[in-house]
């Protein structure tokens, strides 16, 4: 079994392919991120190719069309954008990049050719960092180079029709700006390549230079693998990051297997590209079929001419990188675990409920009142309003559907504060303090209006103020009944107790009375009792 | 190729006429380039284009006159005449291979000559960044000035920025539902 467990951890962090030593797993990304510019890249028409999918062909100019004598004009735009991502991957600047043409035919690319930089891209020789605590990565830290990063064309979308044998195109997202990354070789294991991923997701996010998603096709990852000094293998269509390490995992098995066999010399002798179906990667095309692009300047657009003073002027508009705020988070006075960190840090892509900026606003905001308000806070009291924004609050918004922003025009910080108080001075327990909690969102999201919320008449109206004089009596009885109905249910369970086997259990007990009175007595109170009536020690 | 030939002939034309053209462009090169009388009729333009202005096989033969030493270009392969028939997306079936030959080793010969004018020391220290058809003199942009160009940037109004303003598809022979139609299956699978 434990041997089990063992294979099990070492799958999931990808270490089962960094300890077979004999065959080393070499990667290296290629990433295509659509920027979300008002705009497109050489016109000025409408950048909005996922949102427009059911209007095919609404967004087009006569330059997307690539009507004749239409030409190209730089949106700079797209040019920020790269700098911004450029500099956040600590890039050097580009002072004088150009444009040129790459040839190819097909149907969603009307001009033959592909604008794109790759003889003088904006960027070159960058890096990003990987830490084992933030990215969950095998190593303690990893280096991840990247070679360059170049501004071009998105292509117009094909959509094949079988039966018709027919394609149809639509243009919206023709001219589209991408930024092309690619990094070194320097990914050794899967988590190592899954984590950048995320980070890159992140960081385009952060800058708000796109949308990051790769469900929508706004990141396009193709994965080169190779094992050892064999030559690479290109992996294209992983529309997410389970069929990135999948494809992967399965393309370096496939490859130690045909070292193994000794057929390396005649399968693995030449560069190849690979497509992933979902179960195998299928060979779309050797070395001998490799596309001749037949690049060339392109003559109507100049060069990209910038001021060396503008890579201090974009540094300096740069927001602080998610690293930064994570070790700023996790240390005096926050004090927040890695996951909390990150939760406030890392932008969600799905959640309706609210953003990572959002609930770190929240946080921070309550945090400092709640420290002007109560001097000398220890390290576990300092956590409680992380605790009570990050596993009540959101937790609740979540099951309620409601938005942060619906409820912070009645619930904003201040009361939210003013609410953590009632617990933090012992007015109201944890348990009276959810089901406060709880009603309060409920009456918010049922008003649909801002609502005037007086926490102290509430309290009174839910009874569940904590009783600072208790009627031992009365309690022992209440105790008495719990412990009688759980024996008959289940009286094993008592002898368990009462034997001192499963501690545990007596804060069940406590936590059945807790809930019977609302949490209006402490709990140490009922566990006292408890012991008592059980006598145990 | 045609679009290397166009590309590289414009950025390197003056030489060109210096070495190659001497007569047929006498008088750029002396004169510079000048508008001609204005076209007043379709008819005007068709018998522009009709009439020949200089004949390419006797430039090819002037570039031997030029320069003597120089061995004649190999002509083009069959393999090659296929591969290159296949990138630009054309049959390679009933085609007249020697015809293609003869054409396509003109058209390596011209590009040669453009890449072998010989250039003046000062044009050797050109950055051939702006071996292109802009001004070299590239005033290099500051970051505000980058935010003035994106803050003033408008989209054409009387053009076709303006989202639903024109139906693309409507110029299109085949088309439905709004999307361009291919009748053909294409490659599914490229960069």
């Amino acid at each position: 079994m434990v041997k089990f467990r063992n294979i099990r951890v070492s799958l999931k962090t990808g270490r089962f392919y960094s300890t077979r030593n004999e065959y080393k797993l070499i990667c290296g990304l290629e990433i295509h991120t659509q920027l979300n510019t008002d705009n497109k890249l050489f016109s000025l028409s409408t950048n909005a190719p996922f949102k427009s999918l059911n209007t095919p062909n609404k967004h087009v100019s006569h330059f997307d069309a690539s009507l004749p004598g239409t030409r190209p004009k730089l949106n700079y735009e797209c040019v920020l954008d790269a700098l911004k991502l450029a500099l956040s991957l600590n890039c050097n600047v580009n002072l004088n990049s150009h444009f040129d043409r790459k040839h190819y035919f097909y149907g969603d690319q009307p001009q033959g050719y592909q604008l794109t930089q790759h003889y003088s891209p904006i960027a070159t020789e960058g890096y990003m960092n990987l830490y084992t605590d933030i990215d969950t990565i095998d190593t303690p830290t990893k280096k991840i180079g990247i070679i360059q990063l170049q501004l071009e064309q998105d292509t117009g979308i094909s959509h094949y029709d079988n039966q018709e044998k027919t394609t149809m195109i639509d243009l919206n997202r023709s001219n589209v700006p991408l930024i092309e990354l690619v990094t070194k070789p320097d990914f050794t294991t899967i988590p190592q390549v899954i984590a950048f991923i995320k980070k890159y997701q992140n960081l385009v996010r952060n800058l708000d230079v796109s949308t990051g998603n790769l469900e929508t096709g706004a990141i396009r990852v193709d994965v080169n693998v190779s094992v050892d000094t064999y030559p690479r293998v290109e992996l294209k269509n992983l529309p997410n990051t389970s069929s990135i390490s999948n494809a992967i995992k399965y393309e370096y098995k496939r490859q130690v297997n045909i070292i193994k066999q000794g057929k390396a010399s005649e399968l693995l002798n030449c560069q190849e590209t690979r497509g992933w179906n979902g179960k195998e990667t299928v060979k779309l095309r050797s070395k001998e079929t490799t596309i001749d692009y037949r690049y060339m300047p392109d003559p109507e657009l100049g060069c990209v001419t910038l001021d060396p003073s503008i890579v201090q002027n974009v540094r300096n508009s740069l927001p602080r990188s998610s690293d930064d705020e994570i070790r700023s988070l996790m240390e005096e006075p926050y004090n927040l675990s890695v996951k909390n960190a990150k939760l406030l840090c890392v932008h969600n892509e799905k959640n309706e409920q609210y953003t990572s900026i959002e609930v770190k606003d929240f946080y921070l905001t309550s945090f400092d009142l709640f420290q002007k308000s109560n001097a000398k806070l220890s390290f576990k009291e300092k956590k409680i309003v992380a605790n009570w924004v990050i596993n009540e609050l959101l937790g609740n918004l979540n099951k309620l559907e409601l938005s942060l922003r619906e409820i912070k025009q009645s619930f904003p910080p201040e009361k939210f504060v003013e609410f953590i108080q009632l617990i933090h001075d012992g007015k109201i327990s944890n348990t009276g303090g959810k089901t406060l909690l709880f009603y309060i969102l409920n009456l918010i999201k049922e008003k649909s209006i801002s609502v005037e919320l007086n926490l102290p008449k509430l309290v009174n109206e839910l009874k569940i103020e904590v009783q600072s004089t208790i009627n031992d009596d009365e309690l022992l009885s209440q105790c008495k009944d719990i412990i009688d109905e759980v024996n008959e249910s289940d009286p094993k369970l008592i002898e368990a107790i009462k034997l001192g086997k499963r501690i545990n259990l007596l804060n069940y007990l406590v936590g059945i009375a807790m809930k019977k009175t609302r949490g209006r007595v402490k709990p140490t109170e009922y566990q006292r009792l408890f012991k008592f009536l059980l006598k145990i020690e | 190729m045609l679009m290397m030939i166009r590309s590289s002939y414009k950025t390197r034309s003056v030489h060109i006429v210096n070495c190659l053209l001497k007569q047929r462009f006498y008088t750029i090169q002396n004169k510079g380039a000048r508008i001609g009388t204005k076209f007043e009729s379709k008819q005007d333009i068709d018998d522009f284009l009709d009439s020949n202005k200089w004949d390419g096989q006797e430039l090819l033969q002037s570039s031997t006159e030029c320069d003597p030493s120089k061995v004649p270009t190999a002509p083009p392969s069959d393999e090659m005449i296929y591969k290159l028939l296949k990138l630009s997306g054309l049959s390679q079936k009933g085609i007249d291979m020697e015809e293609i030959r003869t054409t396509l080793t003109n058209q390596i010969q011209f590009i040669d000559l453009l890449q072998n004018v010989p250039l003046s020391e000062e044009e050797q220290k050109y950055d051939t960044n702006y071996a292109r058809l802009l001004p070299r003199d590239n005033k290099p942009l500051k970051y505000n000035e980058i935010l003035k160009l994106i803050e003033t940037q408008k989209k054409n109004k009387q053009g076709s920025e303006i989202s639903g303003s024109w139906n693309p598809t409507s110029l299109a022979t085949i088309s439905v539902n709004n999307y361009y139609i291919l009748k053909k299956g294409l490659l599914k699978n490229r960069n």
